[in-house]
């Protein structure tokens, strides 16, 4: 377990528990003595005992309990932090606790007023944690968990729950830098080639959402003895969210959060403009020999010339071609004749990434109402948040609700309810990853093209010789109306009983409704040379319906002052229904996209959708027990059967146990008690499972498919063809679970109160892992299900260390957390084919990454380039390539290292040549506070992780007729500019080049970076001004403040996973945003 | 009391519904998959007639991602046309990278291409035998099918699991023969090993559907294979075993049947208006409509990128070299020689708005529904304006193709989609073919009048057929208006029959050039060239001289040879030689050491 530590600088409203434990019930019992008769029947002789409680700065501390030691007895302090306690034996001692502070035991020795003035905690071992089910105290949990809090994630400038993971060790987060794109978490490292998503549980809604303003605290159940409660899903780790909520006798908090900014790029590529593009056509020409070069645009001279015109092609001011009358934006089937679209040429050259992006407005406003009476605590958050993307015309917008209300009608039943609604709209062209996304058509883009042409219609690439991309000014403004739209509404509603003493029983019905629509419409981009005919509309919706059920018992007592047992069972039942429909249509009368609706297209009439559904019932069990909180002992067991697999297989039990030992409990340590105020060790082991390996993997389907087996075997022209089936899945009956068993060992240390740390050493060993065993193309081009055959392992090392301290008075606090992780990821066995190996997907007929036995999943694969050849000779000697005839080898090429040394270069040589995986990453948070005035910080780093740079095979290669990187016309060999072609980047500029664009290790770069993630200056207004309000506070934030890193691309943070894991293939720029806000409570 | 007792019935009610929940949980786990059939639903009439439209579907390779390129089933245009001297890959040079290697003739095991191409052959073999299992189930069931269907069914399907082989034969020297299950007995498809040619079982299977397919098509359908379409099928297989003997009856018996007719204009052959006609005897259908474009899928690929038309990648441009075969001499007649053919003027390197005068040379008007070119009309779609249509000249020459564009007339059969595609059949069999291939036995045999008449039928037809029209005097493109004398033919064109004393039918030697070259120019670019010139051994020397001849055109081919011993077959996909290894053997002659 390793505590996530924060001092408390004032925010006591957000650091209240979860209210579950009977004490209170048992102090409404108490209440109810206190209005009746007086007691004075008593042996001994009893007082009423009153007083105050307040903070370190005297304010009066609502909601603090006050326990006669060693019974039930007891009752909170109310809004003004008075309190009174009748019935309380002179000799008693009151222990006075409330989260966050440090406890007290007051020796009553008559006295009948007791004040107390609490401080603060820096080292919050009695804060509670969630565990599933349950909650537990931080100082009794044997397993491992990281946990997050309120105070942390405020700070943070992000905009999705999963951004938050980042502070935690053993996590690592991929932002998607889109907007409202969130980011993709692994939890240390990789357990299967398949799923690898950890399982989120909000208030324990398996799936839930939420928006990080409601979050009160984040555990990350990182091993399976913690994760085994939630069995065959747990595998991927879980992330358990409690939303926020009242405290009881807490006067009504209101909290107004607003913040707005600004977002900018911060990287752009360094690319020719149009002159030196010319001197770069004709520079590959004279490197491939041709001597009588001519481009459609620059010209047939012995120096590239640059046209007025680029259409038509190479005119001159002046030509009559240009003449505007000929202008024509009509195309064939709307006036029989074609475009003629006159395009003057830009001659400085076009910065298209510069074109398409802008100052990205942000504004974030929230809302929160807290507050609670004896019996009934509630919470209710409002958020609005509007992200523009740092592209034009797009962004995020989002409106969120959350209301969530306990209450305790009778003093052995608690009912409640927490429930979020979150509506999301984004909007505009958001591609990412992909040679189609706009961020690539801005380098695919030739700098002579101009934006817009000379009536002011977008330009393009219908000029010869200009390539086939398309303007990213024309996607962004013509998307602008696309719409994502996301409504979710989950929650749960609950009811507990307290049956006896120490005995509950509680009941969940948790939902998760999600709703999405999508709308697009792509517009015939008329300049474009491989433009369509018809504007298109595609819609659909989709949506989830899933519920769950759950039931548990649990059982808590202490035996003698020393057994502290708890025990509990429960039940759980999911059901998941997935549905969509899609359409389409194309051919509209009007371009008005309020008229572009699918009502009103011509043509094109699709529509499609088809359901899903799984299902999952569950029984489980965990028995704690401890002694003297010295040693600790929790075991857990899950048995869960699913839809997803054949009844011979559905059921599967998954069991772990979790070990501890606190060494400071003991006599022998008492040497050091002064000093060392923990030091646990810790020891798990269990087993959790992957089912997510899509519905029905045991059926064998056949299905029908219009492109792909329907045939107009009439011979009819105009047909869909006839009705054709074809076998489309292999069913594999015997498919079962994955199960990854987990070793974990920890110890967890807090020194002088300031300084804590933990470590944890770790294994994940997974074993029936899924794989789509290959089956061979002479059986055809079915699907092939999965089988349970490989294995994965994963070791490493996750530590924290925190160090908290006042000083100069207590007026300056300080506290920095550093976090670091390490795994190693290896795939053991795949299947019982010797020598099978998994591909990332092709890019343009490339592929880059593999992974089979012995590998971590995956890495990249290719050539090794060992230089460039200088001279001919030094070509000649080395080993063909490609193949025994192959003649790539020369002065300027590539020279591919002859891997399996059998004198010739083939795909045999090709070898594994860098992973994506971090040999270690670690972040470092610096709060410090001074007279109101506070300080954040946070930076985060990744060590060893390599990257592929695919954009400089578009940029730095002849792939296809766009834009080229500087290099390419000054660092590549034999380059004119270049002094000493020892020193080349790249290969020689020629007019083919594809086998210099093998993947190979010349694309392979280090993309370790240190970034400092956001930079926070904060001051409390109250010190100046003294107003009434609980706080005000007012803050300047600026977020990817800087980054350092060797990597060339325009970020070496790329949130690309699975196979693909590692190719930059044109990822969307982080943006650098300006953040100021205010925050009111009232 | 009353409030322990209440407790007590709520946990009661609790643990119930929780004992209810439980024993149900056998119906609450089962979620079978929706909008799918299973086996046997496809175990019925209606089934077994779906399977084998599945496998039909297959004929035009569209079956996966990028079959178009690397499978290029039906059409061949990348292994039979690319890879010879009528075509280039095109397009630009990064683009379709894989095909670069197959035009260098330096492909490797682990070049997608071969794996897609192999992927798709067996992909309708096992549609074909799927049907096959499916409809001997059927027969066995309570539901049979009508016997004389069955057996038309069963023709059929061994009918399309001999041409999918007969497709991975083209590109793979040794292949193996994969059969039903029930046929093969104890051995698993996957132990068959490709210890050769797989002729006999090609042949046997077209046998039996020779024997059990109607002389008309089966159910009155166009695209179902009838007794003929076997017959020509067979004797393609035997003529790519240039056993002249075996095909010749075959041939006879097709042209003797007089089911068939050469149509009257050469385009009509091309033309999407005149699809299945009396000269067709087999054609992969395609069609468009609002929801699917069950195509060729050459179609779109092969567009021209820019132009009224332009809505294509620009894949696919023939070679100044089939240019020039085209050129005819005064007398109309072909130069067989290569040698003793003129270059002709091109426009390469020519921006459409400088100055350029197409050749007047005479030239058979076949070449203006073979190749597009600046200064002729294409397809009604305009003028041909050069440089500025083409992707990019400097990776694939100055020319387009135009047999798989639909005329503008024909827009409207194709008004679907975004025009990238179209429902352009393609005409795989048709009596031309079987006429050349019987003037090929004739050669074979000495009967040089009987080959000469059977190419002047061709020749007579092309003679008679309409030629493209519209003489233009328009020589530079700069967006004024074209003139255009439409009651002119396009350009000098000339054909004439061989006469009875021609020079060309004077002795063996020359007769077969001839017909060769006849074949090349009746079907070019239409995916037989590389293949032919393989049976007919010349391979070697045809392509050898072509790369030195054309490098001009494509910069890239400097250095490239092309070895018969070793280039004459694509090797095995590496990848399914690692899933059956000891099963299947690579090509030895792309064994590495």
């Amino acid at each position: 377990m390793s505590l996530l530590l924060c001092i408390c600088i004032g925010v006591r409203q957000t650091s209240a528990s979860e209210s579950s434990s009977s004490l209170f019930s048992e102090n409404s019992s108490i209440g109810e003595g206190e209005s009746g008769s007086s007691n004075f029947n008593s042996m001994q002789q009893n007082l009423m005992v009153r007083g105050k409680v307040t903070d370190s700065s005297g304010a009066p501390l609502p909601g603090v309990t006050i326990v006669v030691k060693g019974t039930s007895q007891g009752t909170i302090t109310d809004s003004e932090g008075n309190y009174s306690l009748p019935n309380v034996p002179s000799d008693a001692t009151l222990v006075f606790s409330f989260v966050g502070m440090i406890t007290q035991e007051i020796l009553v020795e008559g006295q009948s007023v007791i004040n107390v003035k609490m401080e603060e905690e820096i080292i919050r071992l009695e804060e509670v944690v969630a565990v599933g089910y349950s909650t537990r105290r931080a100082g009794e949990i044997t397993s491992s968990i990281s946990k997050i809090d309120a105070t942390t994630i405020e700070k943070m400038p992000i905009i999705d729950a999963s951004e938050a993971l980042r502070t935690a060790s053993g996590v690592t987060v991929r932002t998607n830098h889109t907007p409202g794109g969130g980011a993709s978490i692994l939890i240390r490292g990789l357990g299967t080639i398949n799923d690898n998503n950890p399982l989120w549980v909000v208030d324990g809604v398996p799936g839930g959402n939420v928006n990080p303003n409601d979050i009160e605290s984040i555990s990350i159940l990182k091993d399976a003895a913690s994760a085994a409660i939630y069995g065959a899903r747990a595998a991927g780790g879980v992330i358990l969210v409690t939303t926020k909520t009242g405290r009881r006798n807490q006067k009504p908090q209101v909290r107004v959060d607003i913040k707005s900014g600004i977002s900018q790029n911060s990287n752009y590529y360094d690319m020719l403009n149009t002159r030196e593009y010319g001197e770069l056509l004709w520079l590959e020409a004279k490197n491939s020999g041709v001597t009588d070069f001519s481009h459609p645009l620059y010209g047939s001279g012995p120096e590239p010339d640059i046209p007025d015109y680029i259409f038509p092609p190479r005119a001159k001011e002046g030509d009559p071609s240009v003449d505007p009358s000929l202008y024509d934006d009509k195309m064939i089937h709307e006036d029989g004749d074609d475009t003629y679209l006159i395009m003057r040429a830009n001659k400085e050259g076009t910065d298209w990434l510069r074109e398409a992006d802008r100052n990205a407005f942000f504004l974030e406003a929230n809302l929160g109402l807290t507050g609670g009476s004896e019996k009934t605590v509630y919470s209710f958050q409002a958020g609005y948040l509007n992200e523009e993307g740092i592209l034009k015309w797009t962004g995020f917008d989002r409106y969120n609700l959350r209301s969530n209300v306990t209450s305790n009608p009778t003093d052995w039943l608690e009912i409640g309810e927490r429930v979020g609604i979150t509506y999301s709209e984004s909007y505009g062209n958001q591609g990412n990853h992909a040679e189609d996304a706009v961020v690539s058509w801005c380098y695919r883009m030739p700098p002579i093209v101009p934006v817009y042409d000379i009536m002011g219609n977008y330009a393009g690439t219908r000029a010869p010789g200009t390539g086939n991309a398309q303007n990213p000014i024309f996607l962004l403004d013509k998307n602008q109306w696309d719409k994502r739209k996301r409504m979710n509404v989950s929650g749960n509603a609950y009811a507990q009983i307290n049956l006896l003493e120490g005995l509950s029983a509680r009941t969940t019905f948790g939902f998760y409704h999600n709703s999405y629509f999508y709308r697009d419409i792509n517009y015939v981009e008329k300049a474009f040379s491989e433009r369509g005919k018809y504007d298109y509309l595609g819609e659909g919706s989709n949506y989830t319906l899933q519920w769950n059920w759950t039931n548990t018992l649990e059982y808590s007592n202490t035996f003698a002052n020393l057994h502290r047992v708890t025990a509990m069972v429960g039940t759980e039942a999911i059901d998941n229904n997935y549905r969509y429909t899609d359409a389409s249509r194309s051919e509209f009368f009007s371009q008005d996209p309020n008229y572009i609706q699918l009502a009103t297209g011509l043509q094109g009439i699709n529509n499609g959708g088809n359901t899903s559904s799984w299902s999952l019932f569950s029984v489980f069990g965990r028995l704690n027990y401890s002694y003297a909180n010295k040693y600790f002992f929790e075991g857990v067991v899950r048995r869960d059967g699913s839809s997803r697999f054949s009844e011979g297989n559905r059921y599967a039990v998954f069991p772990a146990f979790s070990l501890g030992w606190e060494l400071t409990e003991e006599n022998f340590m008492d040497s050091t008690s002064d000093w060392l105020n923990q030091f646990k060790l810790r020891f798990g082991y269990g087993e959790t499972g992957n089912d997510r390996i899509g519905n029905y993997n045991s059926y064998t389907n056949y299905n029908i498919d219009y492109f792909h087996s329907f045939y107009p075997i009439t011979g009819d022209n105009v047909t869909t063809g006839t009705t054709g089936f074809y076998m489309s899945a292999l069913g594999n009956p015997n498919v079962k679970w994955e199960t990854t068993k987990t070793t974990n060992f920890g110890i967890d240390a807090v020194i002088n109160r300031k300084l804590n740390f933990s470590i944890d050493i770790w294994n994940r060993k997974t074993t029936d892992m899924l794989y789509p065993k290959q089956i061979p193309l002479i059986a055809g081009r079915v699907s092939a299900p999965s089988i349970n055959i490989g294995e994965m392992n994963n070791n490493g090392i996750d530590f924290e260390l925190g160090y908290n301290d006042r000083i100069f008075n207590n007026e300056l606090q300080y506290n920095f957390n550093l976090n670091l992780s390490h795994y190693k990821n290896e795939i053991v066995k795949l299947s019982d084919v010797a020598g099978e190996f998994l591909t990332g997907d092709d890019h343009r007929e490339m592929v880059y990454t593999r992974a089979e036995k012995g590998t971590s999943f995956p890495e990249f694969y290719g050539y090794v380039v060992e230089g460039i050849f200088q001279t001919e000779e030094e070509a000649a000697a080395h080993p063909k390539a490609f193949g025994p005839n192959g003649t790539y080898n020369k002065p300027g090429h590539y020279k591919y290292k002859d891997v399996d040394g059998n004198g010739v270069i083939d795909s045999n040589d090709r070898t594994y040549i860098g992973s994506p995986h971090p040999d270690l990453t670690g972040g470092l948070n610096i709060d410090l506070s001074y007279k109101g005035i506070s300080l954040t910080t946070y930076l985060y780093f990744s060590y060893g992780n390599k990257m592929i740079n695919y954009v400089r095979r578009w940029i730095d290669f002849k792939q296809f007729q766009g834009g080229r990187s500087k290099d390419r016309l000054y660092n590549s060999w034999g380059s004119p500019y270049l002094e000493d072609n020892t020193k080349a980047k790249l290969p020689i500029a020629e007019m083919s080049d594809t086998e210099s664009q093998q993947p190979s290790s010349a694309f392979v770069e280090d993309a370790s970076f240190l970034r400092m993630e956001y930079l926070r200056l904060g001051y409390d207004l109250n010190r100046l001004f003294h107003t009434n309000l609980r706080g005000i506070n007012i803050f300047g934030q600026v977020s990817n403040v800087f980054t350092i890193s060797g990597y060339s691309g325009l970020d070496p943070e790329v949130n690309r996973g699975g196979r693909n894991m590692g190719i930059d293939a044109g990822a969307w720029p982080t943006p650098r945003r300006f953040t100021v806000g205010f925050t009111f409570d009232i | 009391m009353k409030k322990i007792f209440t407790k007590i019935f709520i946990a009661c009610m609790m643990v119930n519904s929780i004992v209810i929940l439980y024993s149900c949980s056998e119906d609450f786990l089962l979620k079978e998959p929706p909008g799918v059939a299973s086996g046997p639903v496809m175990e019925s009439p209606e089934g077994v007639e779906a399977l084998l439209i599945g496998a039909y579907s297959d004929l035009n390779g569209t079956s996966h991602y990028r079959s178009d390129f690397g499978g290029s089933m039906g059409s061949n245009w990348v292994y039979g046309s690319v890879a010879s001297d009528d075509c280039y890959k095109g397009s630009s040079s990064g683009d379709q990278n894989d095909c670069n290697p197959i035009e260098r003739y330096e492909t490797l095991p682990t070049n997608l291409y071969v794996a897609v191409r192999w992927g798709d052959c067996y992909d309708g073999v096992s549609r074909a035998n799927e049907t096959l299992e499916r409809l001997w189930a059927t027969q066995t069931g309570n539901r049979p099918i009508k016997d004389s269907r069955a057996k038309e069914i069963e023709a059929e399907a061994k009918f399309l699991r001999a041409w999918f082989h007969f497709e991975a034969s083209k590109v793979f020297e040794k292949i193996p023969y994969i059969k039903t299950k029930t046929e093969l007995g104890e051995t698993l498809p996957e132990n068959i090993p490709n210890s050769g040619p797989v002729w006999d079982e090609i042949e046997a299977d077209l046998q039996y559907a020779i024997d059990n397919l109607p002389e008309e098509h089966p159910l009155g359908e166009v695209g179902r294979a009838n007794k003929y379409a076997a017959m020509a099928v067979k004797a393609h297989v035997h003529m790519y075993q240039n056993e002249f003997d075996e095909a010749k009856p075959l041939l006879d018996n097709i042209i003797e049947s007089h089911q068939y007719e050469l149509v009257e204009n050469y385009y009509d052959n091309y033309n999407q208006a005149t699809e299945n006609n009396k000269e067709s005897i087999f054609e992969i259908q395609a069609s468009t409509s609002s929801t699917s474009h069950t195509r060729i899928k050459l179609a779109g690929v092969v567009f021209p990128q820019a132009g009224p038309a332009g809505i294509g990648w620009g894949f696919f441009q023939p070679s100044q070299d089939l240019f020039e075969a085209f050129q005819v001499t005064n007398d109309g007649l072909p130069i067989l020689d290569d040698e003793e053919r003129v270059p002709l003027e091109n426009d390469m390197g020519i921006a459409s708005s400088e100055e350029f005068i197409p050749t007047d040379h005479p030239l058979d008007p076949r070449v203006d529904w073979t190749i597009m070119r600046r200064g002729v009309d294409f397809l009604g779609w305009g003028i041909c304006e050069g440089a500025g249509w083409i992707r990019e000249q400097s990776n694939g020459g100055p020319y387009m193709t135009k047999k798989f564009m639909h005329t503008k007339e024909n827009a409207k059969l194709n008004v679907y989609g975004s025009g990238f595609n179209n429902g352009q059949n393609f005409r795989l069999y048709r009596l031309s073919h079987v006429l050349l291939w019987r003037a090929e036995v004739a050669v074979e045999e000495d009967d040089l009048s009987y080959a000469r008449e059977l190419v002047n039928q061709i020749r007579n037809r092309a003679r008679g057929s309409d030629v493209v029209m519209g003489r233009v005097s328009t020589y530079v493109f700069d967006g004024r208006p074209i003139e255009v004398d439409w009651s002119k033919p396009a350009a000098n064109y000339k054909i004439e029959p061989y006469p009875k004393n021609a020079d060309a039918f004077s002795s063996k030697e020359k007769a077969r050039k001839a017909v060769r070259l006849e074949q090349r120019l009746e079907f070019a670019t239409e995916g037989m060239r590389f293949y032919d010139l393989r049976r007919w051994g010349i391979d070697g020397e045809v392509l050898n001289n072509f790369i030195e001849k054309d490098s001009q055109f494509r910069s890239f081919m400097r250095g490239a040879t092309y070895d018969p011993e070793k280039d004459d077959y694509w090797p095995l996909p590496q990848s399914q030689l690692d899933l059956q290894k000891g099963v299947l053997q690579q090509d030895p002659a792309y064994e590495s050491k």
